[in-house]
């Protein structure tokens, strides 16, 4: 795939292995502008650790990724490589599944932690945007609750207002409500819609169907460390052109 | 924790075993209503209780050899409870009943110890002849003259008291059995009949004299101070006594607990500083390295040592002058008529002579021990003084209430340094680069892997050889910091694994340093997961300040043991050591629980 300038992330062919098993086999994708992505796929399928891989989270052993300006590649030298790291991930956000809020700190530490300490924002104007964005995500009121006194849900909400705090590039989650029930599930899913229809471009790993339906803008389908099949939602989901895609779809559905 | 099991290193071992408390016994004597009965038929009955009838010989060494003799003032032990018991019930004045009665509590204790060992105990001479065997305590460690390993057969005891030993005992009619103890718990060891006298450059003091019986000297010893040849500060005894203005004291070593020690405390509290050693060798070393301006020793250690530390020599005339006695349990009246008449004899045939000229040890004084065989205590300048009860607490209890002060500031220095320490080599070993993280694992293992005792002996006696002197208190707070700096790095090694993974990376995807990473985020979560055993510790490093004492910071277990030694009251000031001790711990834990009650208002939840 060709670098572009409307791409805000491009990847190609991606091979990731661990432990002599092959987890990326050669994946290429980009993500424009403003897109929200959505990947889906069985189990095991390489979904997550390809995220991880965006961000630096894992590495990886050939391949290259273009994602906010800098071009992440194996053979980059460890000096260098955390000072890399470090410029990609002030400008993409990550959500994880397990939330993985600091658990010493309020909700609104949290949110205001890395404005203030990696980007150097002054304290009131992080308070300030903090409070507005967890306003946003309807957590107002629990400003200064520890997460412990946190659902799950809302604790999820106060990780995307983190995240979204940084006012990142690109916006990674990573099975961001598989970890709830269907109730606090619902209330992410709105939220994670909400910030979708912002134009904010976003990749979401996920396997709630209706989170891909609802959210995507384009569609990849992984299957043991392959792109098995691109597209909109509604093709995908709708008029899948591969009996694997049929098949895992129906699967999926019988849950 | 760092387990030190050597007894020697934990004085306080010792200090419940039972502590006879004869001011109590002998006033249960006073009241005793068959008091008139004779000390012959006394000492006839103990025999025949123990199938055994005291021997003529035995009468005439109490009687003719040893006038200096007195009767008895405590009664055979066996009969201790019986007459307690009688001597309560009995009338007795209202204040002896009075005064019993507040005494209760200890008379019950020393009541139940008594009638526990009453069967197994007689007459020592007795068991001595049974058992043939004269087992006599002294500590070969830094011992010579005195009892040391023969160099060409190290398992082989030499010295002149070894000497002594043997030839009392073949007047005895046994063998002489040598028993390895620490010098200042030799007592002990005599109190709690593991051996049957002391014999080890004992000098006699009022307070030893109060406590147990002792023979007549069989030796004079002075004093002698011991300087480096090349220091023009010190040349005589005039120096010490009038040091220069405005300079700084005169640092002067002694021997825990040794006539040095009194007679500077006697004469020059005020103008010099006394350096309390456990060794005199580490005294003498110490005056070679310029820790120390001088030594105030023994003779004989002076004699035996001056072929090793040449570059000192004797400052002035030996000043001083004491005695070196046998020490006895009380009641072992007949053990000591014997003794008596056998050093009596050595002195005569001139056998005694013969071994102190030997080691270098006779001087013309020596003559006077002839002449001491009926000396008196008041003779040999001692009054017996017998310190027990509030009064030994009174007199002594604010030293060890001071001591206790030096324990809380080593403790109270040398734990967060542990922890600073402990923090940065726990994060080189987790997060640090190949080299450095192999060097923190090598700091951990060797750290933890050898005693503090010996930690703290290489940074106070051998870093001083290539040239880095630290005084005491800072060699023992480095040595505490930097051993406990091993034990929490473990601690904040496990404590930083607990923290979830996640955390680390939800830091790092906010683009944050793994440095920042670790400072706001995964280090603050350890520290909550690591409070309770890294109080833990800190409680125990209270304990461990103790082993302080051998690099001489005078802390509270030392501080025990000198006024201990000195006063003889172990049951006293081990009680209120112990209470000082738990007076540190007691609110430390409650401090602990509620730090820790504190941060789990911020419980960690997510994971």
């Amino acid at each position: 795939m060709i670098k572009n300038a409307q791409s805000a992330v491009t990847v190609r062919s991606l091979v990731k292995g661990y432990q002599g098993q092959t987890i990326l086999d050669g994946i290429s994708l980009s993500v424009a502008r403003g897109e929200v992505c959505g990947i889906v796929g069985p189990s095991g399928g390489g979904k997550t650790t390809f995220l991880r891989c965006l961000n630096g989270l894992e590495d990886f052993q050939n391949g290259e990724v273009d994602v906010a300006g800098e071009t992440l590649r194996p053979a980059i030298p460890a000096r260098e490589r955390s000072r890399v790291l470090q410029r990609v991930r002030r400008r993409v956000g990550m959500v994880f599944q397990q939330f993985n809020l600091f658990p010493h700190r309020t909700a609104l530490e949290n949110v205001i932690e890395a404005p203030i300490h990696v980007l150097g924002m002054p304290r009131a104007e992080a308070i300030e945007r903090a409070r507005g964005l967890l306003d946003r995500v309807g957590l107002g009121a629990k400003l200064n609750h520890m997460p412990d006194m946190l659902s799950g849900g809302q604790q999820q909400r106060v990780a995307i207002a983190r995240a979204l705090a940084m006012q990142p590039e690109v916006l990674l989650f990573d099975e961001p409500t598989s970890a709830l029930d269907p109730r606090m599930a619902a209330e992410v899913e709105a939220v994670i819609a909400e910030v979708a229809a912002t134009g904010q471009t976003m990749i979401v790993v996920t396997h709630s169907l209706r989170l891909a339906r609802r959210t995507a803008s384009m569609l990849h389908v992984f299957e043991g460390g392959h792109v098995l099949e691109s597209g909109p939602p509604e093709q995908v989901f709708d008029a899948p052109r591969e009996e694997a895609t049929r098949k895992f779809l129906e699967d999926a559905h019988q849950k | 924790m760092p387990a030190l099991g050597n007894a020697w290193q934990r004085p306080g071992i010792a200090v419940f075993l039972p502590s006879p408390g004869r001011a109590t016994l002998n006033e249960a004597w006073e009241c005793r209503p068959h008091r008139a009965l004779s000390h012959e038929s006394r000492v006839m009955s103990r025999h025949a209780i123990h199938g055994a009838m005291p021997r003529a010989d035995m009468f005439h060494a109490y009687g003719v050899e040893y006038s200096g003799m007195q009767p008895p003032t405590h009664h055979p032990w066996h009969s201790t409870a019986t007459t307690l018991l009688f001597g309560i019930s009995r009338r007795c004045g209202r204040d002896t009943l009075g005064r019993m009665l507040n005494r209760l509590p200890s008379i019950l204790v020393l009541l139940t110890l008594h009638l526990v060992s009453a069967a197994a105990l007689g007459d020592t001479l007795d068991a001595i002849h049974q058992r043939g065997e004269l087992i006599w305590g002294a500590d070969a460690e830094g011992g010579g003259p005195y009892v040391y390993p023969d160099p060409k057969m190290p398992e082989t005891m030499i010295g002149f008291e070894t000497e002594l030993a043997a030839m009392l005992a073949t007047d005895l009619g046994v063998k002489a059995r040598f028993f390895q103890g620490p010098w200042h718990n030799l007592l002990d060891l005599l109190e709690t009949r593991q051996i049957d006298v002391v014999m080890n450059g004992y000098e006699l003091t009022p307070a030893r004299a109060g406590k147990f019986l002792h023979t007549r000297p069989y030796y004079i010893y002075q004093l002698v101070l011991l300087g480096r040849k090349d220091n023009p500060r010190l040349r005589s005894w005039d120096d010490v006594q009038a040091p220069v203005a405005g300079e700084r004291k005169l640092k002067i070593g002694v021997l825990e607990a040794s006539a040095a020690q009194d007679y500077l405390e006697e004469h020059y509290q005020d103008v010099v500083e006394i350096v309390i050693y456990e060794g005199t060798t580490d005294a003498m070393r110490e005056v070679e390295t310029e820790k120390l301006d001088a030594t105030l020793a023994d003779l004989p250690a002076v004699v035996f040592y001056r072929d090793r530390f040449t570059e000192l020599e004797r400052i002035g005339e030996p000043v001083g002058r004491g005695y070196y006695v046998i020490f006895l349990r009380n009641g072992d009246e007949w053990l000591r008529a014997a003794l008596n008449e056998s050093i009596g004899k050595l002195l005569a045939s001139g056998k005694l002579e013969e071994v102190f000229r030997r080691y270098g040890l006779w001087t013309d004084l020596q003559g006077e021990l002839s002449l001491l065989g009926t000396a008196s205590d008041a003779d040999l300048g001692v009054t017996a003084t017998e310190l027990r009860g509030w009064a030994v607490i009174r007199s002594r209890g604010w030293i060890l209430v001071k001591a206790a002060g030096m324990t809380v500031l080593l403790a109270v220095v040398a734990m967060p340094l542990a922890i600073v320490i402990g923090l940065l080599v726990a994060l080189l070993r987790l997060y640090g680069p190949a080299p450095l993280r192999w060097l923190a694992i090598g700091y951990v293992e060797i750290l933890r892997g050898t005693p503090l005792l010996l930690q703290l002996y290489v940074v106070f006696y051998l870093l001083p050889e290539v040239g880095i002197a630290i005084p005491a208190f800072w060699a023992a707070i480095a040595g505490l910091a930097i051993n406990y700096s091993a034990y929490e790095a473990e601690i904040y090694r496990a404590g930083l694994q607990a923290v979830p993974r996640g955390q680390m990376e939800a830091a790092l995807a906010l683009g944050m340093s793994q440095s920042q990473a670790l400072r706001r985020v995964v280090v603050p979560q350890a520290v909550r997961i690591v409070v309770p055993p890294v109080t833990n510790d800190f409680i125990a490093m209270f304990k461990d300040t103790s082993v302080c004492s051998v690099i001489t910071v005078m802390e509270l277990t030392k501080a025990y043991s000198v006024q201990r030694n000195d006063t003889g009251a172990t049951l006293e000031l081990a009680a209120l050591t112990a209470l000082l001790y738990l007076a540190m711990s007691i609110p430390l834990a409650r401090l602990a629980a509620y730090l820790e009650k504190r941060m789990n208002r911020r419980p960690r939840v997510t994971s």
